[in-house]
């Protein structure tokens, strides 16, 4: 008897069944105060893209702020956040959507489903909006304010970083992928008739583009994959469409990112392992960096436009929790911020 | 009948609970166990080292399931899945999926490649007998086991029904269909195994990834598998036998977009075309207390990847991935039994990898030799004493020696408790793909090496016929150093690198109760593990994460199985727990830097029926019965409650 009443018990461990959800996150009540958003793009389809929020003035972080306050993942690979009127615009690439939240909560307003691959978002006006693609030859046009897609633009190429100076839309052509042609060219767009219009070859894989206070078209080019050329960087006039100055990387082995600038418009910044930073009237790449040996993995960089402070963030080794260094306009280091999983894109939530 | 049926029931008592098992013995006894109810074996032949044994029961159980859902249910060893019909690999103690090695009639089945399998590909109906190995006892098989090792076989048994049939219809479209066909006249056995697996894979999930959070359908999981196997043996004398087997397997998978993809435009497809065809020739040879075994192996595998978008009718194919392996082996082993509890044995393996794939600059080869000498002693029947040496030449390079010595002693005179321990070095080269691939392949990559201690304490005990008790508790730890990690290099792509030191430590403990009681058969089991893994190198140390848990392997992990027979009507029901896992390398312990622990739940309910040379089995099935949400992977959607039914026909 006492041997069956052991099998019983056994029998009732068997039996034993617990059910736990995902512990519903705790929202987060308050206001968000002036700050940035940061953007952590996660692993390639591991789905652990994620929202911080960082408020510069108390120094606060807050991370996974996207979960916390809508109870859903930020998708898979975040690539970008644009701040635009009383939203956030954050385009998940690998999801191919964008969702849009409000910028002074973080809550969930809308979304635009249905893209290929997206990159980045560049507001024409109020009522529309372009996104570039890393794998379709087409922009899509969409209306920011009722999320709904208006169309696409057949551009011939793949699409990265998007510029627009005065009716016209510079759309570097960054990647090979998906397409035959050499990755080498800026694509202009007329935006009043969202069509493409001509276009400028500049040096492999233009990166990112800035524009200085005369108007000036700034390109980065980091040379292609495992380096085809030696980077450059061009300036160019965008009114005539016509190159003023390719300045070459010294070495082969450069592969430099993360081209930005500062408020005045007269200093350029980038990544080549370090960041340097330049005049605009400079003609060659300076050879000492502006910041050194902070940053495990220097990923992106963002200067706040309001007061030239520089953010820059660590992907670490991809797989951890990376940081981001805030630094005065002289490159002293102010504060270290715990991000997400290599966080990259930046936007000013001022 | 009835008299059969104890028969056999004894005859399995004896094999789980005699209590003469500390003998270095030569196993060429083939199990002869023909009664269908209670066949249920879990051997300590190899005393002095963990080793568990999946036959008939557990087998059939899951006879038209994969070894992955046969390992998931009824061990410890962790598998790693990506959904039903999806990618599962299997890893034990807290290493990777590619520290485990399966060996199928004897040779290694992984992708030169990947060097790792994926055992939803490996149909449990196409093998008759799973065994473990945890820890160093695998290095007289082969190298590179740094968790342990599966090894698949085939027995020519002139036992089994010449006619197995069996039809499975399933939720999501399931249809699974097996036929076996064994035949033997005179000295010649033929066994011939057919399955066909399709699903449509469409099972309704909560996607709570995306916003607004909604029901939905898995979409993109279709699979299709169909293969088979052919196996002809020739007893040549009573001494020697000739065996031919050949295993060949197309499949084709879709594979379903994360949940936080599904809304992705372009009408992405991701789908995956294997091929695989397996040979094994081999020659037996024993006489008296010698044994010899030659074989020669091909294997062969395609692999086709291909990701496709489709914008305005026009199809872009992003990745169109194309893969041919070749492997080549051949294996001499000799073993001779020098007086009673004496075993020497020694053997000599070849293996030449050939891979042809776009993702190299060009086609790749490898070579490796091994040898190894064991010699097992017993002495005064109470102590046994294990010592192997093995040794690799990979590409005209030299391994070091990878030792293995265990020893078992039991510990009182006239009961069967026995406490062993064994301590071993082992290497595991890194995969073709760490080496060549483009871009990021590393050439300078070191072989992993790994030292592991494990100690352990079994009791058996045959009661009486209501009740037998087997018990098992083992201790591991073991050491890797130069742990291949993959991390992103220069140009933002990733490349292996040897940097972690890895410590993986646990505890196992099982519980296995088998008996009779009035006219109720019944067994029950139970495992379950504890396993600590972190990276201890200087640069975990020095980043602060050390000490953390590596990614995706739980702490606790634990299963359960009951089972029980009343004439012919049998009840089995199996319980299995995966803990909590980290899925990134951070400190925060909240949700998704941790997935949630889940438990699942699976019944069966059949009958069998026997006739005089007929048998028709009818078997009900609820699979994840209490409809547990869960996932197994970040954001990969998995099943609810689901059912089967099968039907099945024996002819003997």
């Amino acid at each position: 008897m006492k041997k069956t009443n052991a099998i019983i018990l056994i029998l009732l461990l068997f039996i034993a069944s617990c059910h736990k959800d995902n512990p519903p996150p705790e929202p987060n009540p308050d206001e968000l105060g002036k700050g940035i958003f940061i953007i952590n793009e996660g692993n390639y389809n591991s789905g652990n893209a994620s929202l911080t929020y960082y408020e510069s003035e108390t120094k606060k972080t807050t991370n996974q702020l996207f979960y916390k306050q809508n109870n859903a993942p930020l998708g898979d690979v975040a690539q970008s956040i644009t701040v635009y009127g009383e939203r956030a615009y954050i385009v998940a690439n690998n999801s191919g959507l964008i969702y849009i939240i409000n910028r002074k909560t973080a809550k969930y307003e809308g979304k635009i489903t249905d893209l290929v691959s997206p990159r980045h978002i560049l507001f024409i006006d109020d009522n529309k909006a372009y996104i570039s693609d890393l794998s379709s030859s087409k922009l899509t046009i969409i209306n920011p304010q009722d999320f709904t897609i208006l169309g696409k633009i057949e551009i011939g190429r793949t699409s990265e970083e998007m510029l627009k100076i005065g009716d016209e839309v510079f759309i570097a052509n960054w990647s090979a992928y998906n397409q035959s042609k050499t990755n080498n060219q800026i694509m202009i767009v007329n935006s009043l008739q969202d069509i493409l219009i001509d276009s400028i070859t500049v040096g492999i894989e233009p990166n990112s583009m800035v524009i200085d206070k005369n108007g000036m078209l700034w390109v980065l080019c980091s040379g292609g994959f495992e380096n085809t050329e030696k980077a450059s960087l061009w300036q160019i006039n965008p009114a005539e469409r016509k190159v003023l100055q390719t300045i070459v990387f010294p070495d082969i082995n450069n592969s430099p990112t993360a081209l930005e600038i500062n408020k005045e418009g007269d200093r350029l910044y980038f990544i080549n392992q370090s960041v340097f930073r330049m005049s605009i009237n400079e003609t060659q790449i300076p050879t000492e960096p502006f910041i050194q040996g902070v940053a495990e993995l220097p990923y992106a960089i963002s200067v706040d436009k309001q007061n030239n402070e520089i953010y820059l963030t660590d992907a670490l080794d991809y797989t951890r929790d990376g940081l981001v260094y805030r630094f005065n306009p002289e490159g002293q280091i102010l504060d270290t911020i715990s991000a997400g999983i290599i966080p990259g894109s930046i936007g000013f939530n001022n | 009948m009835k008299c059969i049926k104890t028969i056999t029931v004894f005859a399995v008592l004896n094999l789980i609970f005699s209590t003469n098992l500390l003998q270095a013995q030569m196993a060429f006894d083939t199990l002869q166990l023909q009664e269908m109810e209670i066949i249920f074996v879990y051997e300590n032949a190899d005393v002095t080292t963990k080793t568990m044994v999946f036959d008939s029961l557990e087998k059939r159980n899951f006879s038209q399931q994969n070894l992955a859902e046969l390992l998931a249910a009824n061990s410890v060893v962790f598998i790693k899945s990506y959904g039903s019909g999806g990618l599962a690999t299997a890893s034990f103690r807290g290493t990777n999926a590619s520290h485990t090695q399966v060996l199928w009639n004897g040779f290694q089945i992984a992708s030169p490649m990947l060097g790792q399998v994926d055992l939803s590909l490996v149909p449990n109906a196409f093998f008759d007998r799973a065994k473990l190995q945890y820890g160093g006892s695998s290095l007289e098989s082969v190298s590179g086991a740094l968790g342990g090792s599966i090894e698949l076989e085939n027995t020519a048994d002139t036992s089994l029904p010449i006619l197995d049939v069996s039809q499975m219809f399933g939720s999501y479209s399931t249809y699974i269909t097996t036929a076996a066909l064994n035949l033997h006249s005179g000295n010649f056995i033929s066994n011939t195994r057919f399955d066909y697996q399709s699903s449509e894979n469409d099972f309704e999930y909560y996607n709570n990834a995306i916003l607004p959070a909604e029901r939905m359908k898995q979409e993109n999981a279709e699979i299709r598998n169909i293969g088979f196997t052919q196996q002809f043996a020739y007893l040549i004398s009573d001494a020697q036998q000739i065996s031919l087997i050949s295993w060949n397997q197309w499949n084709d998978r879709n594979i379903p977009a994360t949940m936080t993809n599904v809304l992705k435009g372009g009408n992405p497809s991701e789908y995956q075309h294997n091929f695989s065809s397996r040979n094994v020739l081999s020659w037996n040879f024993h006489k008296r207390k010698t044994r010899i075994e030659a074989s020669a192996a091909w294997f062969h595998e395609e692999l086709l990847y291909f990701l496709e978008t489709v914008e305005e009718g026009i199809t872009d194919t992003l990745i169109d991935s194309r893969n041919t392996s070749n492997v080549y082996f051949g294996k001499v082993k000799l073993d001779r039994e020098f007086g009673e509890g004496f075993l020497f044995s020694a053997g000599l393996d070849l293996r030449h990898e050939q891979v042809k794939t776009s993702n190299y600059i060009e086609q790749k080869h490898r070579n490796s030799t091994g040898m190894f000498v064991r010699i097992e002693k017993t002495f005064w029947k109470r102590l046994a004493l294990d010592f192997l040496l093995r040794q690799e030449l990979t590409d005209g390079e030299f391994l070091p020696i990878m030792p293995f010595f265990a020893v078992n002693y039991q510990l009182l005179p006239n009961e069967d408790l026995n406490i062993r321990a064994s301590i071993s070095r082992n290497f595991h080269l890194p995969s073709l793909n760490d080496l060549y691939w483009i871009p990021g392949g590393n050439e300078d990559l070191k072989p992993e090496n790994a030292f592991e201690i494990e100690g352990g304490l079994n009791y058996k005990r045959r009661f009486n016929s209501s009740l037998n008790l087997n018990a098992d508790v083992s201790l591991f730890t073991s050491q890797i150093k130069d742990w291949i990690q993959w991390k992103p290099g220069n140009y933002q792509y990733w490349t292996p690198e040897n940097i972690a030191q890895v410590h993986a430590r646990g505890i196992e403990t099982s519980l296995r109760l088998l008996g009779s009681i009035k006219k109720v058969d019944y067994q029950l089991r139970a495992n379950y593990a504890y396993t600590h893994t972190t990276d201890e190198s200087d640069l975990a140390k020095e980043k602060g994460f050390s000490g953390q848990q590596l990614i995706y392997v739980p702490v606790h992990n634990a299963n359960g199985f009951a089972h029980l027979v009343y004439d012919g009507i049998y009840l089995r029901w199996s319980v299995n727990y995966t803990g909590e896992r980290k899925t990134t390398m951070n400190s925060t312990d909240t949700f998704p830097d941790v997935l949630p622990d889940y438990w699942l739940n699976d019944i069966s309910l059949g009958k069998l029926w026997k006739m005089k040379k007929i048998g028709v089995e009818l078997k009900g099935k609820a699979n994840n019965v209490f409809n547990v949400s869960y996932q197994a992977i970040l954001w990969r959607a998995m099943p609810g409650r689901n059912y089967e039914i099968s039907l099945r026909f024996l002819l003997n």
